[in-house]
């Protein structure tokens, strides 16, 4: 089945690269003020970095690039016009992002059990609020999945739905692609 | 190579590397140089989701220029404040 879209090179690239940019240049400016408020505060920083679980941060990269690529696949199915292979990746790639939430509530619930909360310190305060700000953009996408996996149920994945697809699968490959930089700042700078 | 076969590789080569840098990270493998091969390491690896997995490398060259960027000046200065003293 010869898809609807011509190849990729030939196409404009989709409207959805614009909001990533303007989003990773949001949480570069957050990185910056982390790494500046870290430089005043070294030992502070460090010494709260390592109550972090590093295996989890380390076990989450994992979750994600796995479901990112698994949502690469989806991608390609609905390239061929493969409807159950495109819904077949999609919810592989739901499942195994579900474990990030997972892992992500298991280390909130621990710091909060130990009496660790963003007002704890200046660390802490960049560490929930640069990780919950990822996990409302991992739920957005998450969402995002859902919505595309009851669409391709209904409608043909090489017409106009394969753009949402496109458009779906490279928002969740930032999520990804946040969390790539976002580990090592936060779990193993102080190692 | 296919794309899809590209993917996959590029996905093995990112598990590899989150492996390697959390154990040099746990270990301090490379002394005080460790926190710059670490980030080092997730340049590299933004990389690969960039141009495999969302393959900026059929997209426009100006896109790719964004992105990569991007990736050098977070990644950098991360690795730059790290160093700085205070």
């Amino acid at each position: 089945m010869t898809p609807a879209h011509p190849a990729a090179a030939s196409r404009a690239a989709p409207a959805i690269l614009t909001f990533i940019v303007a989003d990773l240049m949001i949480f570069g400016v957050l990185f910056a003020f982390f790494m500046v408020g870290r430089q005043a505060q070294v030992a502070l920083y460090d010494r709260s970095s390592a109550q972090l679980n590093a295996g989890f941060g380390m076990l989450n990269t994992l979750i994600l690039v796995t479901s990112s690529w698994l949502v690469m696949r989806a991608v390609h199915a609905a390239q061929r016009g493969a409807r159950r292979a495109v819904r077949a990746h999609l919810m592989g790639a739901m499942s195994v992002g579900a474990a990030f939430a997972v892992i992500k509530v298991i280390e909130y619930r621990d710091k909060i059990a130990h009496g660790i909360t963003l007002l704890t310190n200046e660390f802490f305060m960049f560490y929930f609020v640069l990780t919950g700000v990822h996990f409302l953009h991992f739920v957005a996408g998450m969402g995002a999945l859902a919505a595309l996996w009851f669409k391709v149920g209904h409608e043909a994945v090489d017409g106009p739905l394969f753009g949402w697809i496109e458009s779906g699968g490279l928002y969740w490959h930032m999520v990804d692609l946040l969390w790539i930089v976002l580990f090592p700042m936060l779990y193993l700078l102080g190692l | 190579m296919s794309a899809q076969r590209v993917a996959g590789l590029a996905w093995v080569a990112l598990v590899a590397a989150t492996l390697g840098s959390w154990w040099l990270a746990e270990h301090h493998g490379a002394g005080v140089w460790t926190v710059s091969l670490v980030m080092s390491v997730a340049a590299f690896k933004v990389r690969l989701v960039l141009l495999h997995f969302m393959e900026l490398n059929s997209a426009p060259r100006a896109w790719r220029l964004a992105f990569g960027a991007w990736t050098l000046a977070s990644v950098g200065l991360i690795v730059a404040l790290w160093w700085a003293p205070a």
